[in-house]
């Protein structure tokens, strides 16, 4: 039971995580062709795992109706909607469009339906937004009055109504607000980005090697 | 007209050889410039005499030129007073090249295909990631030897604290691991995979305090991962018994539909701590600022450049970028596991070093000589080819 729970996957890893390292130090057909074929199996993997993703969503939530939980209502909004949107799909083919080039059933559930739910949670990133801002540009020291003075900057460079009123008051030869914004963008900003994607880049090759190597076994829960 | 086409011949030093490093399906055409403007056409024939494929250009243009061939100075000899000509074929095998000028033939020459088996191109990446093989090895048996000083990470220090308050509250702990599905994109897995040694830290604790806790999946995979782990958490903590099956649940695959349901739960439940360890895009925000709202204390850690400064903006403790990667072993305190925060540092000096060297000694070279080929090379080595 041991081996087959943890001995083996770490076998598995190894041998794989090895195979998979050394094909990109070669540049043969065949290196190419494993690539792809270890692609492909994770793709069967990951579509096998779904299905029973979706089975669990299906077998939770009829559970839920048929015990008459609290909010069971939702669970059989998502049943009725899911079974819709199957049957939809079966009849379209799968396809947006029918043969006349008009919307099919499920490309009419996804252009009048998915893509305005999704829409709608989208723009709620627009309010939250304004309210984290509101509680970062909060001045608390002299680190945050920095932040809130270079924030103001980049806000203000980029409206277009903002950069002309400056050019007004600053002269047509003064240099343009939005330089200020690039600079501050590509320099200070920029810096601060390479040097936490050299550590991540760094974490990432560490943690690889400790994984391969089965130095690292959390993935697995501890023993 | 044979001499006449021999001097020619030789003249150019027209010869032809295998592109290197690659699967055999090119040969590169060299021979050496030409200072009188003129047109020239490379040809290539297969076996049977049949053209696959040609190039025509003229002597002015620099794309052609030696040094413009995108390979390592220590694969192929960059030397400008040549030009190099790149032609595909269809696989390896033997191959005639001919080269007009100005629609005169004036060299043929035979070249042959093949498939290399070691990139050498990448000779650069295979010694760092062998330096990290040996570093990784060294201080694996230094940790067994000495405990390793590791700096003290605030937000992880804070989990004690955040978990004690949920047990308080008689509330939830929901721990996130972020939008990517093992194995999906190779780079943003490795986060997944670090998230999962946190989660299997944050259970013991949660197991411990016997809190409850949540782990909502936007995978089907990742989450038969983490039933796993968390299982063996709660095993650990000696309370097996209080394991729930249902602690990990599938919610949807669908980035918002994610969230949606995440936010109800956030509503209804109202935890107390929620923790974001992970990859994340665009709904790292909105899950923040609903746990904000419902007053949870909020412990983010992530890769994603674009999403740390909305965690920054609403949780209570940011892990940045690599600070994520030791956090299961900061959490855990295995000295093997703890040696390669080490190692990480000491890399980062180095690359810190090299940096600080190559961009320093490049830029006097380029000063004192515009011209110094030694300042190509030196960037060859820090190139990913």
């Amino acid at each position: 039971m041991v081996f087959l729970k943890r001995n083996l996957p770490l076998l598995i890893c190894f041998v794989g995580g090895l195979f998979f390292a050394l094909t990109f130090y070669s540049p043969t057909k065949f290196s190419s062709y494993s690539r792809d074929m270890g692609s492909n199996a994770f793709n069967i993997i990951s579509a096998i795992g779904t299905f029973f993703g979706i089975l669990y969503v299906i077998v939770y939530n009829v559970d839920r109706v048929r015990k008459g939980d609290k909010g069971f209502g939702f669970s059989l909004i998502l049943i009725v909607a899911l079974f819709v949107t199957f049957v939809s799909a079966l009849f379209s083919h799968g396809e947006y469009l029918t043969l006349e080039g008009q919307l099919s059933g499920i490309g009419w559930i996804f252009m009048y339906m998915y893509v305005p739910l999704q829409a709608t949670m989208f723009s709620l990133l627009g309010f939250f937004i304004a309210s984290a801002a509101y509680r970062a540009f909060r001045i608390k020291n002299y680190l945050s009055l920095i932040l809130f003075l270079t924030a103001t900057i980049v806000i203000l460079g980029r409206i277009p109504f903002v950069n002309d009123l400056y050019k007004l008051v600053a002269g047509q030869h003064a240099i343009p607000l939005s330089e200020y914004v690039s600079w501050i963008l590509q320099n200070p900003s920029m810096i601060a980005q390479r040097a936490i994607q050299i550590g991540i880049t760094l974490g990432m090759v560490v943690v690889s090697i400790k994984t391969i190597l089965g130095i690292d076994k959390s993935w697995l829960g501890k023993e | 007209m044979t001499a006449l086409f021999l001097l020619c011949l030789l003249q150019n030093d027209f010869h032809v050889i295998d592109y290197p490093d690659d699967d055999g399906t090119k040969v590169i055409a060299v021979w050496n410039v030409n200072e009188i403007p003129c047109q020239y056409e490379v040809r290539i024939f297969n076996g049977q005499g049949e053209s696959i494929g040609k190039v025509s250009f003229s002597s002015t243009n620099k794309e052609y030129l030696a040094s413009a061939v995108k390979l390592p100075f220590w694969v192929f000899d960059k030397n400008s007073n040549k030009y190099a000509v790149a032609l595909k074929v269809p696989n390896q095998g033997k191959y005639k090249v001919e080269l007009t000028k100005n629609n005169k033939l004036v060299a043929t020459a035979d070249g042959e295909a093949v498939e290399n088996f070691f990139d050498s191109k990448k000779l650069n990446n295979l010694i760092v990631v062998l330096g990290f093989l040996v570093l990784i090895i060294y201080f694996a048996w230094i940790a067994k030897r000495k405990e390793l000083f590791i700096r003290k990470l605030a937000g992880l220090d804070a989990l004690e604290e955040a978990i004690g308050r949920a047990t308080e509250m008689g509330k939830p702990v929901v721990y996130q691991l972020g939008m990517m599905e093992i194995g999906e994109d190779p780079l943003a897995s490795i986060s997944l995979v670090a998230s999962f040694g946190i989660l299997g830290e944050v259970a013991h604790k949660v197991a411990s305090y016997e809190t409850p806790l949540l782990v909502p999946h936007r995978s089907p995979l990742n989450m038969v991962i983490c039933q796993e782990i968390t299982k063996e958490a709660y095993t650990r903590a000696g309370k097996p018994h209080l394991y729930k099956e249902s602690s990990n649940f599938f919610v949807s695959p669908d980035q918002f539909a994610y969230v949606s349901k995440m936010e109800g739960i956030y509503m209804r439940e109202k935890p107390a701590t929620c923790i974001y360890m992970g990859y994340f895009f665009a709904e790292s925000l909105v899950l923040a600022e609903t746990a904000a709202s419902v007053g949870a204390i909020q412990i983010a850690g992530t890769d994603a450049l674009h999403q740390l400064p909305f965690f920054f903006a609403a949780c209570d403790y940011t892990l940045i970028g690599e600070e994520l990667y030791a956090a299961g072993a900061y959490l855990s305190r295995e000295y093997s596991l703890l040696s390669s925060i080490k190692i990480h540092d000491y890399f980062r000096i180095l690359v810190t070093a090299a940096i600080l060297v190559a961009t320093i000694s490049i830029s006097i070279i380029a000063v004192s000589d515009p011209q110094a080929a030694v300042n190509a090379k030196m960037l060859d080595v820090f190139k990913p080819f």
